[in-house]
């Protein structure tokens, strides 16, 4: 059987045993292994946001209006006055202004005191083209709410998109037209554009972090330098004696390594010196589309103690003028040897940009109720309470086995393998088995209370001629209704069926037919949990593992999207939709080996350390496969730091935080 | 022959009586006090036997030690009090012998200045006096008007004794400075702690009429500036008196404050904006008339700049005892979208004596950042202040304060900082002028704050957290690699900190800074990384730029030994002319990490407060730093930190 093949057939049987399963817990409330709803994904939108922000107390301004006979804060206002027709102004090029093209409106913030409510007078906003000629201008009246007492006013000016020319200037000044008096202080300006809130959807983070060690000259330009020598790591660096100037180079568009504008770029170098006072230069620079340099950055050696015959590290970070940068400029960074003294240098880091900011909209949890103690939660919006789940000892090591005997393969679980749980075989225990079906071999296993450890119960060759099979789809429930798990097994193709039960110690057909007289339900397809609400909790890509977690008798359902991230979440049903009861996490793992930090990781639930909890087996691995998307493994990779494993969690005491 | 003289002498005291002279002829030649002393003569009279502390320890002549008393010391220290001394005041005693053939009147005055923090009489160049030793520390007898005492000494061949009595008060010269509204707030002008030496001037008639009035009286100035009496006498145009001897005393009084700890915490309304939850005052801690009089310390609440708002991952966790690991911090870092952060500000108490406890009975003080829960999310700082401001000193304290690193060296983000602050108070409170482009007006302005000549804010610190050294500035900033929240890639968000950080993981970061708010007078001021030498040792001092407030000196030092062990010692040695911070296991083991002197930096001569505290930092000020604040979680528990000794000397 070719790997296509069997990775489909694997498919099915998750896919099959998940609808199946879902359907079992709507109907009878037995736990199923996974599956998925619809709900339609966020989309980003677009916010008003301040562009640029300008504060003037009046305090040190050099304008004629400034004035210290009155001033809301501080010792100055600005005075319109009966001497005095214009007051303080603002003025810029529309070129100065951050994302100016997105400008769409100008807030004026001020507190003014008069003599008279109506003071006639107005503020101005007035857009003149390059040449210095006017084409827009606009006046609003400047108003006190109170006579002789200072008070607050806003203006609000619009920007039409036909004037966001970067030439344009923009001014905004006070206008006593009628030339009574009236004190300006404390004015705010506020430029409003609109900017994009990115939420859960956005891209994925491009890698902006690049390290050379000149092992292989990939990326590099100017390589003639580079040669086995003297070296901080490997074999190869950039050999700089004999008078040469220039080491190799990192020549990048800007659009190449970020779709957003670079503020900020990051190197790093090692030099080994061979005479005395080196004076080796990083340099980081921006060329446009004419071959002119916008920017040019560089961090010597000159000035610190760089010691002879060893290595030294040469950090620096330099702010790129983003105004100045088109997507299409070229970031060069460059290794010179402005001393021409002989060194040698290695080992060149370049991390382009700043961390990439959190996914999601900003927050709108008022900062004061938090802080006052008045906060109050709302349904389904974080942030949520953390419920723990506590690692069970299942005498297993750690390791990726199910049971303490690594020998047996089938206990080997991983997150490729399918399985089933279920009351399969009822002894005097009462507790679930779990089922795992690999592609080679089947086995069962339950949890023996006596000796703490799962024990492999059955097991079998998965040979083709048996019913464990790749054609075949498995589910697991009470098809009989005789109050024993039941495997349903169905033929992918022709749809003929057969109920397994388990009799301690083979499995044997109960019944069986063709799809003629199949029962449609066992095989419907699983309905979206359909109370008002389930479009705000569920999405389409989470897999439900629906059980008694507290130990009580109203199941919750726990959901799983690794979509972004390990996202686990239990979720109660009521009468009027479902609430988040909170965020899942894991206690008790050995070192930092939280489940959630693997890449692969697959859960399957049932009772498998107690008749009325419901626990999870946790498969826990990484995976060394080049684009790997989270679905299936071809390599899995133990990392020291994050150890394969299998691993046994339920909820203590529902503990949270 | 002795009663004859006996008679003569009373009837000169009478007829020219000055209280408080006590001429005790029955014991001229005597020596009954052991006192061995050089005798010194001037052609008119000779002196001998002088003895500034008579009722002071007495078995100890050469040195002296005594403990400001703060019980009742809101109105400032006085040395002695009634209670160390049951006159409230030193005694001292000399005496005198008639070199001249006719009974003679002379006339004595006492002056005693800090030693230990003073400015030198004499002006290393020109020779002549300093002028910076107006602000020595030195006094006379409370009653400024009260000038030289007179003395009638027969002409007999005989020592004479002579008794009076003086005490170390503050505002010693009665500066107007200090006084407001009529009141002479001695307070705001404490009397220092160290070694004070003792100068007793005696002089004939016609020489004291050429001692200048402003020497006289310590009040009075020459020129619009005090001018030092020692330096007169001793290096002056007083040293040219012919009938003039100045016996500056060999034995010194050592001055030692060490507030008791267990003597209760004060709480101030204006701290609290008079809002506070009383619920937790106690007979320690709290605003009892007993406490007001008699506290040491008071609760310090931080001032919270709105600059650490922050959006916060929505974590409480104890990363020291739940082994919080580096992978946690990545994980938290990449993987909580905005919405769920949770908006906050660095917190201060609003329940005063909640988080600070004075034990009486281990005399000693317990501060703890509160735990906090789902849905109160709080970082709380905590800490205490001293309430009797002084100027310079030697200020220790015996700490164990919270340990900063886990077991995988994550820091929890709180700051362990040991600090002087102005006692503020404007112009009674002022620095020294700076006579270069002056001092940035305020503290927390930006580069634009206007620069004024005067300013009474001063910070001395000691700032221990997880932050990188800014020297040698080729390996700053470091080179952090940008995560990606990839969560099938470990590698692409788990990213591994730069070698610069991790070669020193276990180490927290003692930052050293004088705030000078960037006056440009020192002859060495400079900005970025500057060496200054100091017995051996370089140290990197670092300001951002010219108009940057504050130089700072990083050590690092490891978490364990600091925090880690039953407790430590830090010292900030404030001198006027320069501030060596040092830290030990013990006060005989304590070793240099940081100094700077009056040639990089204005050291401040106002008076300061002393503060300890745990606070949480915007990360923003510490640039480099691998941690960052809003990527810590809540604490989950108590976060205890215990004060045992503070002695300043």
């Amino acid at each position: 059987m070719n790997d296509q093949k069997k990775r489909f057939i694997v498919f099915s049987i998750i896919v099959f045993s998940g609808f199946t399963g879902a359907f079992l817990f709507l109907k009878k409330n037995v736990p199923i292994a996974e599956t998925t709803v619809a709900t339609e994904q966020p989309q980003d939108t677009l916010v008003t946001v301040s562009l640029l922000t300008e504060y003037f107390d009046f305090e040190s301004s050099g304008n004629a209006s400034i004035t210290s006979e009155k001033a809301f804060s501080g010792k100055k206002s600005s005075k319109l006055s009966p001497n005095l027709e214009y007051g303080f102004g603002v003025n810029h090029l529309l070129s100065d202004i951050p994302s100016y093209k997105n400008l769409t409106s100008i807030s004026l913030a001020f507190q003014c005191i008069t003599e008279n409510m109506d003071t006639s007078a107005l503020y101005v906003f007035a857009i003149n083209d390059k040449t210095g000629k006017n084409i827009y201008w606009n006046g609003v009246p400047i108003l006190s709410k109170k006579k002789d007492t200072w008070s607050n006013d806003t203006i609000h000016f619009e920007i039409k998109p036909e004037f966001l020319i970067p030439e344009n200037s923009l001014t905004l000044y006070a206008w006593n037209r009628n030339k009574k008096i009236v004190f300006i202080d404390d004015l705010t300006v506020n430029y409003y554009g609109m900017a994009e809130a990115k939420t859960t959807s956005q891209k994925e983070a491009t890698n902006t972090n690049f390290f050379f060690d000149f092992e292989t000259t990939t990326g590099l330009n100017g390589i003639e330098t580079i040669k086995e020598t003297t070296a901080h790591s490997g074999k190869f660096a950039c050999d700089l004696t004999g008078n040469k100037e220039y080491g190799p180079s990192v020549i990048k568009k800007i659009k190449d390594v970020s779709a957003e504008p670079i503020k900020k770029i990051k190197l790093s170098i090692w030099v080994y010196p061979l005479t005395d006072h080196p004076n080796t230069v990083i340099t980081a620079s921006v060329t446009n589309s004419k071959n002119e340099t916008v920017f040019w950055g560089g961090k010597s050696s000159e000035n610190n103690h760089f010691p002879k015959n060893q290595w030294s590290k040469i950090n620096a970070a330099f702010i790129l003028p983003i105004e100045k940068i088109t997507p299409e400029d070229l970031l060069t960074v460059n290794i010179w040897n402005k001393g021409k003294s002989d060194v040698i240098v290695d080992d060149l880091e370049i991390v382009y940009g700043e961390s990439a900011e959190r996914r999601g909209a900003p927050s709108t949890l008022d900062a004061n109720a938090i802080y006052e103690k008045h906060f109050i939660t709302e349904r389904n919006k974080p942030p949520f309470k953390t419920i723990w789940l506590q690692k069970q000892e299942i005498k297993n090591e750690n390791s990726t086995s199910i049971v303490s005997d690594k020998k047996s393969e089938t206990a080997d679980f991983s997150p490729n393998d399918s399985f089933l749980t279920g009351n399969f075989d009822k002894d005097k225990s009462n507790l679930d088995e779990v089922l795992c079906i690999k592609s080679n071999r089947v086995g069962m296993f339950r949890y023996s209370q006596e000796k703490k450890e799962f024990l492999n119960i059955w097991e079998s060759l998965n040979r083709t001629d048996s019913i464990w099979n790749e054609i075949n789809s498995f589910s697991s429930g009470d098809f009989n209704n005789d109050g024993k798990s039941d495997v349903l097994v169905l033929n992918k193709k022709n749809q003929a069926w057969s109920v397994i039960e388990f009799d301690g110690k083979k499995w044997s057909v109960k019944s069986k037919g063709d799809k003629n007289n199949l029962n449609k339900s066992w095989v419907s397809k699983f309905e979206t949990p359909s109370l008002g609400n389930s479009k705000d909790v569920f999405k389409s890509s989470d897999f439900l593992f629906p059980g008694n977690y507290f130990g009580e008798r109203s199941p919750e359902i726990l959901k799983l999207n690794t979509d972004w991230r390990f996202d686990l979440k239990l979720v109660e049903q009521e009468k009027d939709g479902y609430t988040i009861l909170g965020n899942v996490d894991f206690k008790g793992y050995p070192n930092d080996n939280n489940p959630k930090y693997y890449e692969f990781v697959k859960i399957v639930c049932g009772k498998f350390l107690s008749s009325n909890k419901t626990s999870l087996i946790v498969m826990m691995r990484n995976c060394a496969d080049n684009n790997f998307k989270g679905t299936r493994c071809n390599l899995f990779e133990s990392l020291p730091e994050l150890p394969n494993s299998t691993q046994v969690y339920s909820i203590e005491g529902g503990s949270t935080n | 022959m002795i009663k004859k003289e006996t008679h003569r002498l009373w009837a000169c005291i009478l007829n020219r009586a000055y209280v408080l002279v006590i001429i005790l002829p029955f014991f001229f030649s005597c020596n009954n006090n052991a006192i061995t002393s050089e005798k010194l003569s001037c052609s008119d009279f000779s002196i001998q036997n002088f003895n500034p502390l008579s009722n002071w320890q007495k078995d100890s002549m050469e040195s002296k030690t005594i403990f400001i008393d703060y019980n009742n010391a809101n109105s400032g220290f006085i040395i002695p009090t009634s209670k160390q001394i049951q006159e409230g005041s030193f005694a001292f005693q000399f005496e005198i012998k008639n070199n001249t053939s006719s009974t003679q009147n002379f006339y004595y005055k006492i002056y005693y200045q800090n030693e230990s923090y003073k400015f030198d009489e004499i002006d290393a160049l020109t020779k002549r006096e300093n002028p910076l030793a107006e602000e020595n520390f030195y006094g006379s007898w409370e009653n400024t008007a009260t000038t030289f005492k007179k003395i009638c000494v027969p002409s007999d061949n005989s020592f004479h004794k002579t008794n009076d009595i003086f005490r170390i008060i503050g505002n010693p010269r009665n500066d107007e400075r200090y006084i407001q509204n009529g009141v002479n707030n001695r307070w705001q002008r404490n009397p220092r702690v160290g070694n004070y030496s003792f100068l007793l001037i005696v002089v004939s008639e016609n020489n004291l009429k050429t001692i200048p009035t402003y020497i006289q009286n310590i009040n009075q100035k020459n020129n619009g500036h005090f001018s030092n009496p020692y330096y007169y006498y001793l290096n002056g145009d007083g040293k040219l008196l012919q009938n003039m001897i100045a016996y500056k005393s060999a034995s010194l009084l050592k001055v030692t404050a060490q507030p008791n700890l267990g003597g209760g915490i004060y709480v101030d309304d204006a701290r609290f904006n008079g809002e506070e939850d009383k619920s937790y005052f106690c007979a320690t801690c709290g605003q009892d008339s007993n406490l007001y009089k008699n506290a040491p310390i008071q609760q310090f609440i931080n001032y919270v700049d709105i600059s650490t708002k922050m959006d916060n991952i929505p974590v409480v966790a104890d990363i020291l005892k739940d082994n919080y690991s580096k992978m946690d911090y990545n994980w938290n870092k990449s993987f909580y979208s905005k919405d769920e952060l949770i908006p906050t500000i660095i917190q201060t108490s609003k329940r005063p004596c909640e988080t600070v406890v004075s034990d009486p009975k281990e005399k000693k003080i317990i501060i703890k950042n509160p735990k906090t829960q789902y849905g109160e999310w709080k970082k709380e700082s905590v800490g205490i202040i001293t309430r009797h401001g002084l100027t310079y000193g030697k200020y220790r304290v015996k700490v164990k304060l919270t340990e900063l690193l886990n077991k995988n060296n994550v820091w929890n983000g709180l700051t362990n900082a040991i600090w002087l602050i102005t006692q503020g108070g404007g112009e009674w409170n002022y620095r020294r002028t700076c006579n270069k482009e002056g001092y940035m007006a305020t503290y927390w302005g930006g580069h634009d704050d206007k620069r004024i000549p005067l300013v009474d804010y001063s910070e001395i610190d000691f700032e221990i957290l997880k932050t990188p050294p800014y020297c040698p500035d080729n390996v700053f900033p470091p080179v952090f690699k940008n995560p990606i929240d990839n969560n099938k890639n470990v590698a692409s968000w788990n990213v591994a900190l730069p070698q610069e950080i991790t070669n020193t993981d276990a180490n927290v970061t003692v930052a050293c800074t004088n705030w000078d708010m960037a006056c440009w007078e020192p002859k060495n001021f400079g900005i970025g990384c500057n060496p200054i030498e100091y017995k051996g040792q370089t140290f990197e001092a670092h300001r951002w730029d010219e108009a940057y407030r504050a130089l700072t000196e990083k050590k690092e030092e490891t978490d364990d030994e600091l925090f880690g062990s039953k407790f430590y010692y830090f010292e900030i040695d404030w001198k006027p002319t320069e501030i060596i911070w040092r830290i030990g296991a013990s006060p005989d083991k304590m070793r240099v990490v940081g100094y700077m002197n009056d040639k990089v930096t204005s050291i401040p001569n106002n008076q300061m407060l002393l503060i300890i505290t745990q606070e949480y930092h915007n990360t923003k000020w510490w640039p480099g730093a691998p941690y960052s604040q809003d990527n810590l979680p809540f604490p989950l528990n108590d976060i205890p930190g215990e004060i045992y000794d503070l002695t300043i000397e």
